[in-house]
């Protein structure tokens, strides 16, 4: 027992210095903030850059089904950000580079998630952990024991280089070049702080790859990328990698480009710091929805974009680290804790043969496999944590890692030990079947817990996971290797994107009401790193989303050809049979009708997105703003017919036009009778809700207005492929933020203009 | 010595089979309705996660949760920001709000005669482990604190404390009173 002693006193020697004399600091920070000697605003970056992200209902206000409540938070008046209080329950996001984990960090976190959060870690889509419900004065103290296991949260959140992923079976896989753990950690630790990367408008993801074809790494999707190849220089076998750069989700996927081929090992610290460099200098800072590197990328081009970081590197100051920290990491090699063995026939324990089907990876290593460990939606509570980390010490040496799928990968076990191996994660309630199949359902946190969040992901994921896993015996194999993903926003964090079945959640109304909906995005490509994003197809209300995934996956099965996979198969059959195949799915009935249609899964509250109550007229009526926004829907849909067509001048014609009836729709929301032609209709848009703040007020972000006059004001005359499909998207977007916006806007006449 | 970071958890003498999905909207029901002492937040479920934190309630000084752990079914309030008071205060503040609640949940009409929390076994535990690291010196701090509480609450001598002995687990004791009074007779004296 301790008397009057603090984790800071405690753990004093079990810190690295530095990271000890950071936490100090921002334990400073916070107690500067609490005397008013901080702009709240400064203090928001400041701690999330230290992982301390704001939670949903911080802003003080909650539906609690019947009403909007204002929250007393105790400390009134006391903000950790801008309209953020000081109280309010907030998330600690905290960086595994690489996903790796060892048994004492597993351990903490446990500790962690018991003594501050809600008694669950939960692992992220992008290698991380997050506790959720911590309060801001228990961050410095988490951080220091995280800290005493090597672990840091620096930079885990925030405009800065966030945690290097790495695609999990590293080292152990069958299709990689070469092991690329120790460039994954090298980058790490070079880019961590560094002076480079402290000026950015946005945040930096870089990721790694050890192949083109799998989608482990996800190179395409991140703002930098490495994928690892060998190539024959001067007759000999050399190590280098094919590094792309300006790859992102967010609500506009956009493709990483090749920025160069077959680079040098040791040429990829400096070249990460010569993009930083261009990132810091050229990135967009104001517009905060423009501003992540793809933007950059994209209006630059890629070649005048190659020529910048070429020229830079040339000018970047030597540092010794560029050629020393590669080879310093490599020298931690894995190592086994078992000698490699086989499996021995004979009765194994009841599951194991149909959970080894989907949950055992045969390492590239003989007599050695990688144990995926399905985590439903990557919730592991204290003791599992606990357990996890005895497994770790008993049948393997550390060598655990996370995925990007929110799972967890045991490598090197060794194959005799499966079926004991198996049993010991039954203890935990861990082994479950079904890893890399449709029901492994990735999600992102949604409405439980993001200021961002539109509908339930984890209670779409939670739902359609309880339905596939009861029924997966009787699936065919083609639907089985489906994958599928949920986002609870356009911001594609569930990584929808890249999956054959896609969601983000939008909403919808019926009379007065809103519905939660999910727009379902399909066709999109997990393998080669996330090479394809799929593509809108109809909002569909969340309760019928299992309906709506029943009747396509029926549909594939049924009608598929031969050897034709679902890309392909969506491909052939077109976007307008999807949408007949879903129309009767997206007509809403009144909320008498049908009221369990206006909650969301997992959430009996009545939905709403911007306390509205109900009224008393709106009823059936279709409004000229309905109106409009119902031909933006067409035209939008439309163009990506044009798309399919290959037809790009007509896509960016359509979706052009879509965004000119969902601002005519804004109007309209405020002057039933207004007119007008496009120039008009942009420029009243422009000058009355935009410049006065009142369309961005309602929809929280710039960037969306944004879409609308790229396309008026510089029309594309000759699109290419990728300037058609971003055009298309934006149209997309750009009408579900004007959605968002006659949700929430006041009525009241058209703003005056400014 | 603080420990006012007390988890409190009443078993389920009745009532383990009941899915947890049908406490959501009695959770829901009581932010409100301002059921509860102290200020309510939100709703979280893990019904995904087996043996888990179950279904909570988020509050700002304590979460309430129909609690899986072990895979024993109970109701727990894990005290989190108090006020600065004596321990023994700390206690009667974690009993009384956790009593009272698993006593509402049991009258909710959905549950009415299908639930049942036995007030006489129950676990006590300190959740920080900078003030009650897992060891025998920790165990007797607590118990110096908890036993003339309980001796207040249940009488002296009625009352079985058997210590927690994993050093991994949270420092604190499980309790099996000789009787299972009235939640009302015991909400009395915690006043």
């Amino acid at each position: 027992m301790s008397e009057n002693i603090s984790w800071k006193a405690k753990l004093q020697d079990k810190m690295p210095q530095d990271w000890a004399k950071e936490i100090d600091e921002f334990e400073a920070n916070i107690e500067l903030n609490k005397q008013g000697k901080m702009e709240a605003r400064v203090f928001a970056e400041t701690r999330l850059r230290r992982g301390a992200y704001g939670q949903r209902y911080d802003n003080g206000h909650r539906n609690d089904g019947k009403q909007i409540r204002q929250l007393k938070y105790p400390n009134q008046g006391m903000f950790k950000g801008p309209d953020t209080h000081w109280d309010a329950p907030g998330m600690e996001r905290i960086k595994f580079p690489w996903g790796g984990i060892t048994a004492d960090q597993l351990e903490v976190m446990a500790d962690l998630a018991e003594e501050y959060s809600d008694g669950i870690g939960h692992i992220t889509t992008r290698q991380d952990f997050q506790l959720h419900f911590i309060h801001i004065e228990d961050t410095p103290d988490i951080m220091r024991r995280l800290a005493a296991v090597g672990i840091t949260t620096r930079e885990a959140c925030g405009n800065s280089v966030r945690n290097v992923t790495a695609c999990p079976l590293a080292g152990v896989c069958n299709t990689q070049a070469f092991d690329v753990t120790p460039h994954s950690k090298a980058i790490f630790q070079f880019m961590l702080g560094h002076p480079d990367a402290q000026d950015f408008g946005r945040k930096f993801k870089i990721a790694f790859s050890g192949c083109p074809g799998e989608g482990c790494g996800l190179v395409n999707m991140h703002d930098m990328g490495f994928i690892a190849k060998k190539v024959m220089v001067n007759g000999k076998e050399t190590r280098a990698f094919d590094v792309y750069v300006g790859g992102g989700l967010g609500p506009v996927p956009y493709n990483a480009k090749l920025l160069f081929e077959n680079h040098p090992e040791d040429e990829i610290l400096p070249a990460t710091q010569a993009v930083a460099r261009v990132y810091g200098r050229l990135g967009e800072k104001k517009i905060r929805g423009m501003a992540r590197i793809k933007f950059l990328v994209a209006k630059l081009g890629i070649e005048e974009f190659r020529k910048l970081v070429v020229e830079e590197r040339k000018i970047l100051p030597h540092d010794p680290r560029w050629t020393t920290l590669i080879p310093e990491c490599a020298k931690e090699q894995e190592t086994a804790a078992h000698k490699p063995s086989e499996l021995k026939d004979g009765k194994y324990p009841e599951g194991f043969v149909k959970w080894a089907k989907t949950n055992a990876y045969k390492q590239i290593q003989p007599g050695y496999t990688t144990v995926y460990v399905k985590v439903p939606l990557g919730d592991l509570t204290s003791k599992q944590l606990r357990g996890l980390a005895e497994l770790s010490r008993t049948f393997v040496k550390d060598t655990v890692r996370t995925s990007v799928e929110q799972n967890l990968l045991f490598r090197w076990v060794s194959n005799a030990d499966l079926p004991a191996f198996y049993e010991a994660l039954g203890k935990l309630g861990l082994n479950e079947a079904n890893a890399n199949t449709i029901s492994d359902i990735t999600s992102c946190p949604g409405t439980d817990t993001c200021k961002l969040g539109i509908s339930a992901s984890r209670g779409l994921a939670r739902e359609l996971s309880r339905q596939l896993d009861k029924e997966m015996e009787s699936l065919p194999q083609e639907v089985k290797d489906l994958k599928l993903k949920v986002s609870g926003c356009p911001n594609s964090c569930g990584q929808h994107p890249m999956s054959d079945l896609g969601f983000y959640g939008v909403s919808r109304k019926s009379g007065s009401y809103a519905v939660p909906h999910f727009q379902m995005v399909i066709g999109g490509e997990w393998t080669n790193n996330g090479g394809t994003y799929g593509m809108a197809v109809a909002a569909v209300p969340s309760k019928r989303i299992p309906q709506a995934m029943r009747r396509l996956t029926d549909k594939y099965v049924k009608e598929r050809q031969k050897d034709e996979n679902f890309q392909k198969f969506i491909a052939r059959i077109g976007k307008v049979e999807i949408k007949n195949v879903l129309q009767d799915l997206t007509v809403l009935p009144t909320h008498d009708a049908e009221p369990e249609l206006f909650t969301d899964w997992g959430d009996p509250r009545e939905y709403t997105i911007a306390d509205i109550g109900k009224g008393e007229c709106a009823g059936e009526i279709v409004t000229p703003a309905e109106f409009s926004t119902t031909a933006a829907e067409s035209k939008v849909f439309e163009a990506q017919l044009k798309l399919d067509a290959k037809d790009y001048k007509g896509a960016v014609a359509l979706s052009y036009d879509s965004m000119v009836h969902a601002a005519e729709a804004v109007i309209r929301n405020h002057n039933r009778e207004y007119v007008g032609d496009a120039d008009t209709t942009v420029d009243i848009f422009r000058k009355s809700f935009f410049n006065t703040g009142v369309f961005v007020k309602h929809v929280n972000n710039t960037q969306f207005a944004a879409f609308l006059f790229k396309a008026h004001d510089n029309k594309l005359a000759n699109p290419n492929p990728d300037e058609a499909h971003r055009q298309v998207e934006e149209a997309q977007l750009y009408l579900e933020a004007v959605y968002s916006y006659m949700n929430n806007a006041e009525p009241g006449p058209v703003p005056a203009a400014k | 010595m603080d420990f006012h970071k007390i988890n409190v958890k009443f078993f389920a003498e009745k009532g383990s089979e009941l899915s947890l999905h049908s406490f959501i909207p009695v959770f829901h029901r009581w932010i409100q309705e301002d059921k509860l002492e102290g200020f309510l937040v939100d709703v979280t479920e893990y019904t995904h996660v087996q043996e888990g934190p179950g279904v909570l309630i988020i509050a700002q000084e304590a979460n309430y949760s129909v609690d899986e752990a072990e895979g024993k079914r109970g109701f727990m309030l894990a005290q989190k920001r108090v006020p600065e008071k004596k321990a023994e205060e700390h206690f009667k503040t974690a009993f009384r709000r956790c009593l009272q609640a698993a006593s509402f949940l049991e009258n909710e009409k959905e549950f009415a005669g299908k639930l049942k929390f036995a007030t006489g076994h129950f676990e006590v535990t300190i959740n920080d482990r900078l003030a009650a690291p897992a060891g025998s010196a920790s165990q007797a701090a607590i118990e110096k604190v908890l036993k003339p509480f309980l001796d207040g609450l249940y009488g002296s001598g009625s009352y079985q404390l058997t210590g927690e002995k994993d050093a991994k687990k949270l420092a604190g004791f499980v309790v099996k009173v000789n009787t299972n009074p009235e939640a009302s007779a015991l909400l009395a004296k915690l006043k």
